[in-house]
């Protein structure tokens, strides 16, 4: 949105107003950034944001341990992660998001509104699966759709560039910014940490752990790696990585794949130990859960690209 | 990618630390996991140790928590725990509870309950059995 001085300030007046109201109708999920926007418009900005939280947050809304994992476990780690995925909508709408975006304000206005359509997205599917009842404690109501709006809303966010026209709408500004070294390693955290959640939950996750042995540990983390690099640079995917002038296939893994395999595993390590699944273990035991869930994390940091 | 190619002469600083920061979470893994294979450990059955934490009233009685820390090779699922009352030699009550899985060199947290009080008593706790995950 691009701000215009007026020499009346009555329009000025009139023209901030409008602009606050546009932005308010923003925070609930419209995808068109013009105040003049028709009522066509927002609906359509509404469904996709409420389309994007269902399609990303379904596997999670049908998950048994997310029912009952709610803020009981750990309440303060899960409120961290909380705030932590809230800090990565912000800077995801700056790679992007549901509508092009200029300001810091624009793009925490866009996340609270992704957040929003998240918790309602995230509410509304669990009371149509019978999941709430009215003799439920508010607290483990509560709980129940804060974890699930941690999908929900990464979705909403991503509603516009999954389900709208795509890139074309998003600006130089933003291409450049998802562009940059720092950009890079950001959408590879977001996709790490979105694609480790989705499987984190489960008791597989550790069950898979504990039947590998060693050498299948071993193994996994050279096909992570194997795959990371092939994902990004190797296979012809839209929106793949193009190798920055100079850059030799050597170099390329030390820039990018190895730092991409370093973010899926600290993302793996920080979401176990969210979900308490760190206690009481020996170190053999984490690396093995962090070898586990760095597989799908390496495969979210890989495809981050072409998702936001 | 117009800012990178002036970089090409020199490596920026982010750089080096991402894969600075990359190398040493794959040093710790491959640290961690080849230690745990070449001292071939996961072919040992489980070895467990069961200490009380503490024993509290609850509504209808009393609960003795304790924690089962596994001494062995390979991971204990279904891992039942058995404690016996004690008053002198004649066991009093018995209870039993189970525990999804306890890791190699990895503890878990369970408890007890019973109708008697045990403070004044001691638990003799044991391992039953288990299963392999």
């Amino acid at each position: 949105m691009v701000e215009r001085r007026s020499s009346s300030s009555s329009r000025d007046l009139v023209q901030t107003g409008v602009r606050v109201l546009a932005k308010f109708m923003l925070t609930f999920g419209m995808s068109a950034a013009r105040p003049t926007a028709s009522n066509r418009d927002y609906a359509v900005g509404l469904s996709r944001a409420f389309g994007g939280a269902i399609i990303f947050g379904l596997p999670l809304l049908m998950t048994m341990e997310m029912w009952s994992l709610g803020l009981s476990i750990y309440p303060a780690r899960m409120i961290l992660f909380i705030a932590l995925n809230f800090l990565v909508l912000v800077m995801l709408s700056r790679f992007g998001g549901f509508e092009p975006t200029s300001t810091f304000s624009e793009d925490l206005l866009d996340a609270l509104g992704a957040y929003a359509v998240g918790i309602v997205a995230s509410a509304l599917v669990l009371c149509l699966f019978g999941l709430t009842s009215l003799e439920m404690p508010l607290a483990e109501f509560a709980g129940m759709i804060a974890v699930q709006s941690i999908p929900t809303s990464f979705g909403a966010m991503l509603a516009r560039k999954q389900l709208g026209n795509g890139e074309s709408d998003k600006t130089e500004e933003q291409e450049a910014r998802s562009n940059g070294y720092a950009g890079q390693l950001f959408l590879m955290l977001a996709g790490a940490l979105f694609l480790a959640f989705n499987v984190a939950p489960t008791e597989e996750v550790i069950l898979i752990g504990f039947k590998m042995t060693p050498w299948h540990s071993l193994a996994l983390i050279v096909a992570s790696l194997l795959m990371l690099h092939a994902f990004v640079f190797a296979l012809g995917f839209p929106g793949q990585e193009e190798a920055p002038a100079g850059y030799g296939t050597l170099r390329l893994f030390l820039a990018y794949t190895l730092p991409g395999y370093g973010v899926a595993v600290l993302a793996s390590l920080y979401i176990l130990w969210t979900f308490g699944r760190t206690d009481g273990a020996s170190m053999e035991t984490i690396a093995g859960s962090m070898i586990v869930l760095g597989f799908p994390a390496s495969i979210g940091a890989a495809i981050a690209r072409l998702v936001v | 990618m117009n800012q990178r190619s002036s970089l090409t002469g020199h490596t920026p600083l982010l750089e080096w630390v991402a894969a600075g920061t990359g190398l040493a979470c794959l040093i710790f893994l491959l640290g961690a996991i080849g230690y745990d294979a070449l001292q071939g450990r996961a072919h040992l059955p489980p070895d467990i140790a069961l200490t009380t934490r503490a024993s509290s009233p609850t509504g209808n009685g009393y609960v003795v928590t304790f924690t089962a820390f596994n001494r062995g090779g390979g991971t204990a699922a279904a891992l039942e725990i058995e404690g016996r009352l004690m008053d002198g030699n004649r066991a009093v009550e018995t209870s039993t509870a189970t525990i999804d899985y306890v890791a190699s060199h990895g503890s878990a947290e369970g408890g007890l309950f019973f109708v008697n009080d045990p403070r004044n008593r001691t638990v003799e706790m044991r391992a039953l059995g288990f299963q392999t995950p």
